[in-house]
């Protein structure tokens, strides 16, 4: 976690930077809504990994090697973007417990069309995107964004049988 | 926020009843010290997500991305316009209203369709959260997988749409009610 966690500290650093050039504060501004963006999710980011400790300490293992490891193939795949679009929550909740599914045993295509179901076509974005711009532009994106969901995954599992 | 927070709330008690329903008091017990160990790992990274976060809205709003969708147009503002999308901060009650916003400029509509595409698979403010989260090289690899994908996603849109702008495409929706 030391590499990533420098390299987005060099990040923030430069932005920090870029938006100090203004002058008018607004560095320290944005420093203190991400501090409180942070505190708003606390409980949910707290929530988030003691789930994924129990996720990861009760998927029963034949579960994951039939259903979603990489012997699973396509099937894992097709699980793993539908399972994706029903995860109704946030970033900070999502990813610790797609990363407990792979510490289980789940494989790389699931994973990544898991990121993908849940990134590109969860369910919990569409009430907004109708809202905003109509249920025909729900449904014309989420037809046209499927195939290429699957597609990563599918990409992703030849990765994971073929290389890794 | 709150609805999130109930359904996480209420499935981590069904999951925790499951552990000791399953394994007892020393599954439960594994299972939280798993999530402790998992969140005393992360805790920097998490930090200093959240603190990018913070920076990149201020960094990037909406009049700066409004005035450079107003210059391009072809493959170049399918390539911009993904990548504007990326940069986009902020949850869906943002970015949405945003595009609303944007709609009586007579855009090409597959640019709209192509924003989202970049926003949902390139989120710069959601990066670090993947990389922190999750394994980096799983990060790292699910990038390069759906990095051009947005691209292609453009490509079929505008084959569907053609020039067809936002106006015709919302005649009736947008500050209209559901035609």
């Amino acid at each position: 976690m030391l590499l990533p966690t420098l390299v987005f500290a060099a990040v923030g650093i430069g932005v920090f930077i870029f938006n100090a050039r203004k002058e008018d504060g607004r560095h320290w501004r944005a420093s203190e809504d991400g501090m409180r963006f942070l505190l708003k999710m606390l409980p949910i980011v707290l929530i988030a990994f003691l789930l994924a400790g129990f996720v990861e300490v009760l998927i029963p293992e034949a579960f994951v090697r039939d259903w979603l490891s990489e012997e699973a193939g396509m099937r894992g795949i097709f699980i793993g973007t539908i399972g994706g679009m029903f995860m109704v929550i946030g970033p900070y909740a999502a990813f610790p417990i797609i990363a407990s599914i792979y510490v289980a045993g789940g494989g790389l295509g699931t994973v990544v069309s898991l990121i993908g179901g849940w990134s590109m076509m969860g369910f919990h974005r569409i009430p907004f995107e109708s809202g905003f711009l109509g249920f025909r532009f729900s449904l014309i994106r989420l037809s046209v964004t499927f195939p290429f969901v699957i597609l990563s995954g599918t990409i992703a599992h030849m990765i994971d049988v073929f290389i890794l | 926020m709150r609805g999130p927070l109930y359904v996480l709330s209420i499935l981590t008690v069904i999951f925790a009843f499951l552990s000791v329903y399953a394994g007892g008091a020393s599954l439960f017990l594994e299972g939280i010290s798993t999530a402790l160990w998992t969140l005393l790992e992360t805790t920097p990274l998490i930090l200093v997500a959240f603190f990018v976060v913070g920076q990149m809205e201020e960094a990037i709003n909406a009049e700066k991305m409004n005035a450079m969708l107003d210059k391009h147009d072809g493959f170049r503002a399918v390539v911009i316009v993904a990548l504007l999308g990326g940069a986009f901060p902020g949850p869906p009650y943002t970015y949405y209203p945003f595009l609303a916003r944007l709609s009586d400029k007579r855009m090409p509509v597959y640019l709209y369709f192509t924003f989202l595409a970049g926003k949902q698979t390139y989120d710069v403010t959601r990066l670090p959260m993947e990389v922190s989260l999750i394994f980096p090289h799983i990060a790292l690899i699910r990038n390069l997988i759906t990095l051009p994908m947005p691209i292609f996603m453009a490509f079929i849109y505008r084959v569907v749409f053609g020039r067809k702008d936002t106006v015709e495409f919302f005649k009736g929706f947008i500050g209209g009610g559901d035609a």
